[in-house]
């Protein structure tokens, strides 16, 4: 299972994404055709997004999660910690709403899932 | 067209690319950044840092420069790898992106770094744009960043070297918000004079752009879009507008920009009671124009390349062409809009007259034959469209041009009549009488040289080509000559030019533009006195 992390340098937090996550295409892509068939693709953009459903997250991570969204805290983001450990990128937590809700199903009642959005930031 | 590097030009026709659009907002931050101003070796608006006289030294330069007059060139002799330059106190918004820029030259570097970086005692240099190799040609470089607190130093430095020498101009510091464009709309450049409007949608999720809730007058400055690729940091400003709405949605933030000029061409010159006179002498159309949009508009009045409105470049090439064809022009202003005034002017000249993507106004009268430079061909290669049409409705064989208006007693001097036999022996006599007493031809000369044109240009049906090209569209500009290759229309290389870019796309990266066939090749049998083509010229006269 892949493992990310993310870390404002003092907290860290492992966590798996969960099902439903893909590696994001880097950049937004517009494509044409010319006339005579040649491709050209554009690739948008000079900042990467990460959508990572997250589940099964405990309420003390959670309430972490929330105080990075909440003060927009430069983070650093490990995407692949098990395979590519030294890979990192700065980013920040830009859900438009409180990240993370409580989980329905029995038994995990005080754990949350949802989904975090990571830009990337200079 | 635009003026760009090789490199920058090969991104724009690559098939595979990394472009995006910037918003950058608000004013330079930095106090001449140009490095203009100087008494004798000392900047005015800069102070000196560990600066060591002949030893680590500032020097005024006035020969390497990247743009405007002066430049500020470093050099050391010493090797105790100090850094020395100099720096001057800004203040900033706390936690808001902003982005430090600067042209480097460092042709001589041997150990050191070159930089213009923003400090404070907090965040230490929390934006660093640096050039840490030789160079050989000035070089653009930026870095952003967030300050915690608000009083910071931005400085030029060289550092670490031993004994090399780096020259800096164009220092730039400004507010930033690229990180979190979301979306975009499409501008568009024709004969409307203005760029009209652009929209973006912007990210607020982390409230930078609450600035203009919390700051009014945020509303009247400067916004600009700027294309850059991933990887380089050369630039092109296709966009220059100040905001002129915002909408709060959620956590985006739509801006509605307008071109920085259009408040300025929607004001009135003169009235039916009291007209606004330019007819008591012959007026040069640039210099008429010049007055309308100085005077009138209060449009920077700097009479060189240092116009921040004009581009004065462009302007005084127009001027110089507008002079070779003998116009002369007078006009009478009663109500009418400068934006009217302009293009009366430019239609009666065959120029134009346009804000570009730098938010200046640039001016063209193509005079022919065409400077032999590298044409871009449009082809089925770098075009998902090109159409073709023809149309007679807009032939004009005879056209009679009336000069001399006088407004006292409402009569013309007399007309020149322009006529093209074999034209009207094909097509039927095409009539265009131009009778203008709002802005006129004050001389016979002038009016000649108009109508002359205007049946030269439209005596046989010509082409209009609609062309939808990839990136490399973005270099065009309006009056620009292009060639066209579209074998199903038996175009080969055909000569054209372009007159309305009708759309730059930011989303696609598409361009949409219309250029017509040309012909007017015939009407100017020889130049004595041009670059290129000019008898007088020592490319082509063997008496030089």
């Amino acid at each position: 299972m892949r493992v990310m992390k993310l870390t404002d340098g003092v907290t860290s937090i492992e966590f798996s994404p969960a099902k439903g996550f893909e590696v994001p295409e880097d950049r937004p892509r517009t494509a044409h055709k010319t006339l005579d068939g040649e491709l050209y693709i554009y690739e948008w953009g000079n900042k990467r997004k990460y959508v990572v459903p997250v589940t099964k997250i405990s309420r003390d991570d959670r309430d972490i999660f929330v105080g990075w969204w909440q003060n927009l805290t430069k983070l650093t983001f490990y995407p692949d910690l098990k395979y590519d450990p030294t890979d990192s990128i700065s980013v920040r937590i830009i859900n438009e709403e409180r990240p993370l809700q409580a989980m329905f199903d029995p038994g995990w009642e005080t754990y949350f899932e949802g989904e975090l959005i990571l830009r990337e930031v200079s | 067209m635009q003026s760009v590097s090789d490199s920058f030009r090969n991104n724009l026709e690559a098939k595979v690319n990394k472009p995006f659009i910037r918003f950058l907002f608000g004013d330079e931050l930095v106090v001449d950044g140009g490095l203009e101003e100087w008494t004798g070796n000392l900047l005015d608006q800069w102070n000196e840092w560990n600066i060591l006289d002949t030893v680590r030294d500032l020097y005024k330069e006035d020969y390497v420069y990247h743009s405007d007059y002066y430049a500020a060139k470093l050099a050391t002799q010493i090797n105790d790898r100090r850094g020395f330059g100099g720096y001057q106190k800004v203040t900033l918004e706390t936690n808001k992106p902003h982005l430090v820029s600067a042209w480097i030259y460092f042709p001589e570097r041997t150990t050191g770094a070159a930089y213009a970086r923003v400090y404070n005692p907090v965040d230490d240099y929390w934006a660093e744009a640096k050039i840490i190799e030789a160079n050989t040609d000035w070089e653009y470089s930026e870095a952003s960043g967030e300050p915690t607190v608000e009083d910071n130093w931005v400085y030029f430095e060289l550092a670490n070297e031993t004994s090399g020498q780096v020259y800096f101009d164009d220092i730039s510091l400004k507010r930033a918000g690229e990180d979190l464009l979301i979306g975009i709309s499409q501008i568009s450049r024709s004969t409307e004079i203005t760029s009209g409007f652009a929209s973006i949608e912007l990210s607020n999720i982390n409230k930078d752009w609450n600035i203009f809730l919390e700051d009014k007058t945020n509303l009247g400055k400067l916004g600009k879009l700027r294309l850059q690729f991933v990887g380089s940091d050369e630039y092109m400003d296709v966009f220059t507008g100040t905001v002129e709405s915002v909408y709060h949605s959620g956590a985006k933030i739509s801006l509605h920009i307008k071109d920085r000029m259009l408040p300025m061409l929607e004001k009135e010159l003169g009235s039916g009671q009291s007209p606004m006179d330019y007819y008591s002498s012959d007026w040069n159309p640039a210099d008429l124009v010049w007055d309308i949009l100085v005077n009138q508009g209060k449009l920077d009045p700097t009479t060189s390349i240092y116009n921040e409105d004009i581009d004065y470049s462009s302007w005084s090439q127009w001027k110089e062409d507008c002079d070779t064809l003998s116009f002369r022009l007078k006009a009478r202003f009663t109500g009418h809009t400068i934006k009217t005034a302009l293009s009366m002017i430019a239609e009666l000249t065959n120029s134009y007259i346009w804000v570009d993507g730098d938010g200046k106004f640039h001016f063209k009268r193509p005079i022919p034959p065409y400077a032999p430079g590298e044409l871009i061909d449009f082809n089925r290669s770098n075009c998902i469209q090109i159409d073709a049409s023809l149309d007679k409705g807009n032939l004009i064989n005879k056209a009679v041009c009336y000069y001399g208006y006088d407004p006292d007693s409402d009569d013309f001097t007399g007309s020149y009549t322009a006529e093209d036999a074999t034209s009207q022996s094909n097509y039927g006599i095409k009539e265009k009488i131009i009778e203008n007493k709002v802005v006129w031809h004050s001389t016979s000369g002038s009016a000649k040289s108009y109508a002359d044109r205007v049946v030269d240009k439209n005596k046989q049906p010509l082409e209009v080509l609609s062309i939808t090209a990839t990136m490399v569209g973005y270099l065009l500009q309006l009056g620009d000559d292009i060639t066209v290759t579209e074998d199903l229309k038996g175009l080969n290389t055909n000569p054209a030019r372009v007159e309305e870019i009708e759309s730059i796309d930011l989303r696609t990266g598409l361009v949409k533009f219309k250029a017509r066939e040309i012909s007017d090749e015939a009407l100017v049998a020889f130049w004595l006195d041009d670059a290129y083509y000019g008898l007088l010229d020592q490319d082509y006269n063997p008496l030089y």
